[in-house]
């Protein structure tokens, strides 16, 4: 991120920049056809999941190795997600919200329920929050992990902080 | 946006109104100010109904009022209202329009825009069972109408019997019915909506979209605030420990420990006075199996609120039971589970769940070869009375629960390791205490040492504010890490119910029946409190109101031990065990700085090389700074340890620190022989000519010792370094044979004499500078006191180099290295006059540097210029230095000499010689009559032998002096035709005449002088009158330039009379 950030400037010493400024940067890329592409991927993922080719669908996600490259799931993982799709299937599903911050960081969240809904429209819910990745003009769903950033989290990057 | 649940208030922001016009600045200030009072008030009365509600008021209606609406809350049958007022957007004085659900004359439930009953069916207050619309389809529930999501428009519901798998369910339609006026600017007009659960305001001043607040804060839904996620699912983070607790170990301990130069032996009995002691020096891990243990720190998880005004008061929380716990194989059928502690609304209007986990340990993850994450959610069990009937009725659901969605949590093991001293500002040392009485008495365990606290005698000492604890986390998924992570003390509490302990540890030392510890009290919030014993009472050192007790210095020295545990209830996590030192008072406040001397060293030479230093000695540190201190070596050592790197000198009330007067060495060896060097200081040249340069040759150089435990005490111990001033020399004697009468420090240079034997000719002008001194040699000498030096000189090693003195002569100058002179401003080689030869001291006037072959042209003119036998000379200094390193000495005199360089040849003028006619020939006069020539020894190069009558070289030395050509100017006298015999006339000058040697050559002989005769031939105008002083200049041509002289003949009217 921070290298991204800082190959647009010519070298010279700016005002530095805060986390804001890196975001409205990155957005100033990105087109519709960025958010179709993702929406489109995720989209195949969760529909993957509520007809039960769960294997399919987890073998789609990717992990950020190394901070910045995206790969298939390391096996724990892996087995990880196939256990907990098994445990609490993906009966129906909604999107919470998406947010562009950075192309390595990004939040694409989605609730899934488990069971059926009730009469009130209730059901147990689980999250399911991706990090989508943008490499090499590429989108790359990533599931969410302990180290990166959620806005909805509170590791959230307080946009005010300035990135060197 | 998240779109689970609904803000029911959103932070006010400024907004100034641009609709209308403003006649005036005044009138614009008056609206602005107005509408800042406006939507003070009417934020002000959203936050109060918010807070009303979420603290159980229920709203019970909104009402339309002039200028806005009013809202209506009731507690405990206590009502209470609140206007929200029209701002600048609406129309000053209208009442703001109140949509709500009444019934309608059919007796069924409608929208009513006020009191008129839009028709519109809604719902009723049984909420949505039994929803009492526009009928439908027989059997079917009716339809409705219910506000968006804003409140700004009333949606059409209609029952779809295909939802839900057949089971039906209402679904949105696109008929909508707007409630919020919107102006021409795009802002809304005040509006309210008020159906069974919430009101909805649009077009509030200073709300930039609609504020919705639900009416009985029933809280209707919770939302996990994750802390990280894990494979993409909201997570808990949560630590916890594991371990076995410690067991005292109730042996008696003994060992020897260093007291001055003294080693004593020590005891930690198990007995004092007879009593049991109850405090140890030495705890190990327990065997007791109960004595394993594992808890969870407390955590706090956040969730947002459904309504954010939802009223928790009636509502109890637990956590679901957790699923998908990975057991490990354990003994214990132990299951964890999550206890809430505590639930509030904290600041920020999140619900704060406080819990712990039981049985941490039973829920790993990420150890098994497939592990799960375990997950868990919140339930809210909410509590509310029966609802009661009337127009007024609110959908008040029956009692129930809310469940938050799923979150996983994620458990990191915690691994107490030691307690530590929590490190200086500035620094990050990571000091650990002592884990064992032994340990801290003898203040190492063999390898690594262990601080001794210093402690004042006049004042408490808080001992819990420097002690922390020190811990190991590993991560979820990591390997075990060996970093140390820290707690205070407070957190220890806080979060993990630790507590810490603290007690005095009795132990003897030699042959005392004292224990040590009791010189010192220790409360339970870790205060040490130093005591001394008078009379067989013990006191603290200070009184209750700060003072010190008299007899309280008796506790100086004293080293009382303390023992620290970090306790779970009454079993012991972890041990450490503290030496203090009771001393005199130190004021972390004040700076304290101090400086001694310990030794003013004798001065030494300023020399090349020496193997002299200055060296102070244990006793010197006892005499000098131990005793004011008033401590022992080992106490200093203790207290400021080894020195800080480099040395310092005082500058003014300051010291800085030096790099170019050496080095002082610390010695730490206390040793037993107290003449020890502690501090040295050993000479090298360059750091004493620094110390001679710039501190006068004396300065005092200091080590800078900084008290361990408070850094405002200071301490710098030096050494005084004197050296000598370096020697003066002066140079002498002139051999005085050399030396004018007139003159003292002045030589004359000539060329050398005809017959010198040396196979010099007129061309070697040199000398060496020695040889015009006495034996030929110039000697150094010391010029004035020389204490520390050499008694001779010779041992000293002057080094002498000759050069020319920087003051010569007006209109000469030198070159860079000073071994040329010129004539000029400015150096040139073209110019140069004279030479000396660095090294040797030779001296040469009109040096040929090449391609010349002669002495330049400067060289020859001003040699020959002046009327005094020598016109130019040279300012000559002898430099010294001594030692193979060429040190500069202090000051070196006699040692410029003045060099004249006397003209080879003195042409002479002749006056008063007088000419005759003889009436018959020309009168005819030899060349030689017209001038003289000598030596700078005097010898006449030609002289008139009356003998002969002839010009003869009687010394035979006229070849010598290469004499290249004899020139004469004849004057203009009135009657006389002047020429001249055997001379050429000299092309261009009408009356003048030369005799010269041929091209290359020199004049060997004076015949010419004879032969060459000038002719005066009178002619016709015969002179009448004498004609007197007539000039003839005479200009002699050789090796070292030319002179001229102007003879004066007299020209006689007569023809010469007879003798």
């Amino acid at each position: 991120m921070l290298m991204w950030a800082c190959g647009g400037n010519s070298g010279k010493k700016e005002q530095p920049k805060t986390f804001q400024d890196i975001e409205a940067e990155f957005a100033s890329t990105l087109t519709a056809s960025d958010t179709t592409q993702v929406m489109d991927l995720s989209t195949q993922v969760m529909d993957s999941l509520k007809s039960g080719n769960v294997e399919w669908a987890v073998d789609c996600l990717c992990e950020l190795s190394g901070g910045d490259t995206p790969t298939a799931l390391g096996e724990e993982t892996r087995e990880r997600m196939l256990k907990r799709f098994k445990r609490f299937p993906v009966v129906d599903y909604e999107l919470d919200y998406y947010s562009f911050s950075t192309p390595l960081f990004n939040d694409l969240k989605y609730r899934t329920f488990f069971r059926e809904r009730d009469d009130s429209g209730t059901a147990p819910a689980m999250s399911l929050m991706f990090n989508p990745v943008k490499v090499d003009g590429k989108w790359y769903l990533c599931v969410k992990e302990m180290s990166q950033p959620a806005k909805d989290a509170e590791n959230a990057i307080d946009p005010r902080q300035i990135v060197e | 946006m998240n779109k689970k649940f609904i803000n029911g208030f959103l932070l006010a922001s400024l907004v100034v109104g641009t609709a209308g016009s403003l006649s005036s600045c005044k009138d614009y200030d008056d609206d602005i100010n107005q509408l800042r009072t406006e939507v003070a008030q009417n934020k002000s009365a959203i936050d109060d109904i918010n807070s009303k509600i979420a603290n159980g008021a229920i709203l019970t209606g909104v009402t339309s009022i002039e200028n806005g609406i009013r809202v209506s809350v009731e507690k405990d049958g206590k009502p209470q209202t609140y206007d929200i007022l029209n701002g600048a957007k609406g129309e000053a004085g209208a009442a703001a329009p109140v949509w709500s659900i009444k019934k309608g004359t059919a007796g069924d439930y409608t929208w009513f825009e006020g009191d008129k009953d839009t028709g519109l069916s809604a719902q009723g207050p049984q909420g949505l069972q039994g929803v009492q619309g526009n009928p439908g389809a027989q059997g079917a529930p009716g339809d409705y109408w219910a506000p968006n999501e804003d409140g700004s428009a009333l949606v059409e519901h209609v029952w779809d019997a295909e939802l839900n798998d057949g089971k039906g369910g209402y679904k949105e339609t696109t008929n909508i019915k707007e409630i919020a006026i919107k102006l021409p600017d795009g802002t809304k007009k005040l509006t309210a909506v008020l159906d069974n659960d919430y009101l909805y305001l649009n077009g509030v001043d200073g709300q930039e979209g609609a504020v919705v607040i639900s009416r009985n804060g029933y809280l209707k839904g919770l939302v996990f605030k994750p802390q990280v996620y894990l494979d993409g699912v909201e997570a808990a983070l949560l630590q916890y420990t594991k371990g076995t607790y410690l067991a005292a170990v109730k042996n008696e301990v003994t060992g020897n420990v260093t007291s001055g130069t003294a080693t004593l032996a020590y005891k930690i009995p198990l007995k004092i006075n007879n009593v049991d002691v109850t405090v140890f020096p030495a705890y190990t891990t327990s065997t007791v199996a109960a004595d394993k243990y594992d808890y969870a720190k407390a955590a706090v998880a956040e969730f947002n609120l459904n309504p954010t005004n939802a009223n928790i008061g009636d509502c109890e929380f637990e956590f679901l039971p957790i699923e998908n716990v990975d057991l490990i194989s354990r003994s214990e059928a132990a299951v964890p589970a999550l206890k809430v502690v505590k639930s509030e609304k904290g600041e920020n209007g999140l619900l704060n769940v406080s819990y712990t986990l039981e049985n941490p340990e039973a829920l790993s993850h990420g150890t098994t070869a497939a592990p799960e994450l375990p997950i868990t959610a919140l339930k809210a069990i909410r509590n509310i009375a029966e609802p009661e009937e009337g127009d007024n009725n609110i959908g008040l659901e029956n009692a129930g629960s809310v469940v938050s969605d799923y979150f996983s949590l994620v458990n990191a093991q915690v691994a107490f390791t030691n307690l530590s001293y929590v490190p200086k500002t500035g620094t990050t040392v990571d000091s650990h205490l002592a884990t064992t009485g032994k340990m801290a008495i003898e203040e190492t365990d063999g390898t690594n040492a262990y601080n001794v606290v210093n402690v004042s005698y006049a004042k408490t000492f808080n001992l819990a504010d420097t002690i922390r604890v020190c811990y190991t986390q590993t991560e979820f998924g990591a390997t075990a890490s060996a970093t140390h992570k820290f707690l205070s003390l407070k957190e220890a509490l806080d979060d993990w119910g630790l507590t810490a302990k603290y007690a005095m540890l009795g132990y003897m030392v030699g042959d005392s029946n004292t224990n040590e510890s009791d010189y010192g009290t220790i409360s339970a919030e870790g205060v040490f409190t130093p005591r001394f014993v008078d009379n067989g009472v013990w006191k603290p050192c200070v009184d209750s109101e700060g003072k010190v007790v008299d007899g309280a210095r008796s506790a100086l020295g004293r080293h009382p031990v303390v023992c620290v545990t970090l306790c779970k209830g009454d079993k012991v996590v972890l041990v450490g065990y503290v030496k203090m030192n009771i001393v005199e008072e130190i004021n972390p406040d004040q700076p304290s700085i101090k400086d001694y001397t310990l030794v003013d060293g004798t001065a030494m030479p300023y020399l090349c090389t020496s193997t002299a230093f200055v060296v102070s000695t244990w006793k010197d540190m006892s005499g000098i700074v131990l005793s004011d201190l008033n401590i022992k070596a080992e106490e200093f050592q203790a207290r400021y340890g080894a020195p800080k790197d480099g040395v310092f000198v005082k500058d003014g009330e300051t010291y800085k620190a030096v790099t170019d007067c050496g080095t002082l060495v610390y010695n730490s060896d206390k040793g037993v022989d107290l003449t020890n060097g502690i501090l040295t200081w050993a000479y090298g040249v360059d750091a004493a000519g620094v110390i001679l340069e710039d501190y006068e040759g004396s300065v005092t150089l200091y080590k800078k010792f900084v008290n361990k435990t408070n850094e405002n005490d200071v301490v710098y111990i030096g050494v005084t370094v004197n050296i000598s001033p370096a020697p003066s020399f002066k140079f002498g004697t002139l051999n005085l044979a050399f030396v004018p009468e007139s003159a003292t420090d002045e030589v004359g240079m000539r060329v050398y004499q005809v017959n010198n034997g040396l196979g010099k000719n007129v061309t070697n002008f040199d000398y060496l500078l020695k040889d015009y001194y006495q034996e030929n040699t110039i000697v150094a000498s010391y010029d004035g006191a020389h204490a520390g030096y050499p008694d001779e000189i010779a041992d000293l090693t002057v080094n002498q180099s000759y050069r020319f003195a920087d003051n010569q002569k007006t209109g000469f100058s030198l070159d860079a290295t000073k071994t040329k002179l010129a004539f000029g401003a400015t150096y040139s080689d073209a110019n140069i006059v004279a030479s000396i030869d660095a090294t040797t001291g030779k001296i040469v006037y009109g040096p040929v540097v090449a391609p010349a072959t002669e002495p330049t042209e400067a060289a020859k003119t001003v040699l020959n210029e002046g009327n005094a036998n020598y016109n130019v000379f040279a300012n000559v200094q002898i430099d010294a230095t001594y030692g193979t390193c060429k040190l500069t000495p202090a000051g070196v005199s006699d040692n410029v000499v003045k060099v004249d360089f006397r003209k080879p040849v003195l042409v002479g003028a002749v006056a008063g010689e007088k000419v005759y006619y003889d009436g018959v020939d020309p009168t005819r006069i030899p060349l030689g009559a017209f001038f003289t020539m000598s030596d700078s020894y005097g010898n006449p190069l030609f002289s008139f032998d009356t003998e002969t009558e002839a010009y003869v070289d009687a010394k035979e030395i006229f070849a010598y002096f290469k004499i290249k050509s004899v020139e004469v100017e004849l004057p203009v006298v009135s009657g006389i035709q002047f020429s001249t015999d055997g001379m050429t006339k000299v092309a261009g000058k009408d009356n003048t005449y030369t005799y010269a040697a041929a091209e290359g050559k020199t004049l060997e002989k004076v015949n010419f002088l004879n032969n060459c005769k000038i002719v005066c031939n009178y002619t016709s105008g015969v002179l009448e009158r004498d004609q007197l002083n007539k000039v003839i200049k005479v200009t002699v041509k050789y090796y070292w330039g030319s002179q001229t002289k102007e003879s004066s003949f007299d020209f006689m009217a007569g023809t010469k009379p007879k003798a």
